[in-house]
């Protein structure tokens, strides 16, 4: 093989290499969604768990058939669902600075997502309303309403921004509730459960 | 060696060229971001020292007292105790506008609290509103609960204010009382204890 020839042989060589490179690092690139991601910060019932700007311990979760709310003018109103009430108690403290919690959703094990019901009743005892302080832990409630068949593996996700959390941490609690356990509380279930009356003291 | 030397030599020009556009075509694509950053956070602590006034926003300031609080007073003058976790800080301070304009950007400040860990309150939270007041709670107007009427700072006379802060007990020690007034960011106010 001539000099020539070998060299034409080697930049050949190269060129492939190069593009190979190229659709490696093509394929293995994150895109925007995933280099914006939120960070994930996992935890469980009972455990405190600390996000960058805030922390969230979620002590007991309840069952409810319908609801009894405060509205914000008249009497209290009773609200039936098709699917389950799900109420959280837990208690939610800002790390740094003054924050409101505007998202918190419950992620059933299919992926699908129900985001907390806030706008429909009036409660001060919703830990999506209102502002948290920094150090001060504040007690609170999320309610949510979900098919029960789903309710099983339930995780829920708490984040300060909305809906698409960016560049931010995430919190997802499993409530540790599996299939006989959803069955076992299904079966006692309150009906009339009323919001203002299981408030934290 | 000489042939570099002629090279650098032909081509000074465009070193220099470079040595000047590079740093200004930085600045240009940078300096719009830096200017908006700078108009929306605070950078810059204008520090007082404890018993010292302070400049800012073309007005005297003087902080005059510290105080932490385990209850609260309501306006109908009964007790109220605060949780075991909780005190109410009490910071009164002495600002003296010089200008019209620095009456009206008064209108706009507001006071916070930071302490060394980073963490930061804000002035009169909603939950203790219906604390007793005895003095104005804004840095420039406040509807005075006893005569009712409305009572504003003025051009160049002292006036004096009483912000409110709801902080954890264990912080109180070494919370830091700091200004803020937009139109003068990314400069604030800190006042040294």
């Amino acid at each position: 093989m001539t000099r020539i020839w070998r060299r034409r042989l080697a930049d050949a060589v190269l060129i492939v290499l190069s593009a190979a490179a190229l659709l490696a690092m093509h394929r293995t690139t994150p895109g925007f969604d995933e280099k914006t991601a939120a960070f994930p910060v996992k935890g469980s019932l009972g455990e405190t768990v600390n996000g960058r700007s805030f922390s969230l311990r979620l002590d007991r979760v309840d069952l409810a058939t319908s609801l009894t709310a405060p509205v914000l003018l008249g009497p209290p109103k009773t609200y039936t669902t098709s699917g389950v009430w799900v109420i959280v108690h837990g208690a939610i403290t800002s790390n740094v600075q003054p924050m409101l919690l505007r998202y918190a959703g419950l992620r059933t094990r299919d992926g699908l997502i129900y985001t907390a019901v806030d706008d429909r009743f009036h409660s001060r005892w919703l830990l999506t309303q209102d502002e948290n302080y920094a150090g001060i832990s504040r007690r609170g409630i999320l309610v949510f309403e979900v098919p029960p068949d789903r309710l099983a593996g339930a995780v829920l996700l708490a984040g300060e921004r909305s809906f698409r959390v960016r560049l931010d941490s995430r919190l997802e609690i499993a409530l540790g509730l599996d299939e006989s356990a959803v069955r076992a509380r299904m079966a006692s279930a309150q009906a009339g459960y009323r919001l203002d009356g299981a408030l934290p003291q | 060696m000489t042939r570099l030397t002629d090279w650098r030599r032909s081509q000074r020009w465009y070193l220099l060229g470079l040595l000047v556009l590079a740093p200004v075509t930085f600045w240009l694509s940078a300096s719009e971001d830096w200017t908006a950053y700078a108009s929306r956070n605070r950078i810059n602590p204008i520090v007082v020292a404890k018993g010292a006034t302070g400049d800012y926003v073309d007005a005297t300031w003087r902080l005059l007292a510290i105080n932490a609080d385990e209850s609260m007073t309501l306006r109908g003058g009964q007790s109220a105790p605060l949780p075991q976790t909780l005190s109410i800080v009490r910071v009164r301070l002495e600002v003296t506008p010089r200008t019209a304009n620095a009456l009206e950007a008064l209108g706009r400040c507001r006071g916070t609290l930071t302490d060394a860990r980073g963490r930061r309150w804000d002035a009169n939270p909603s939950e203790i509103a219906r604390r007793a007041k005895s003095l104005p709670t804004d840095c420039q107007e406040w509807l005075n609960p006893k005569t009712l009427k409305t009572e504003q700072a003025q051009e160049g006379r002292p006036w004096v204010f009483e912000l409110a802060y709801l902080v954890p007990r264990n912080a109180t020690g070494d919370v830091i009382p700091e200004i803020t007034v937009p139109q003068a960011l990314p400069r604030y106010l800190r006042f040294e204890r």
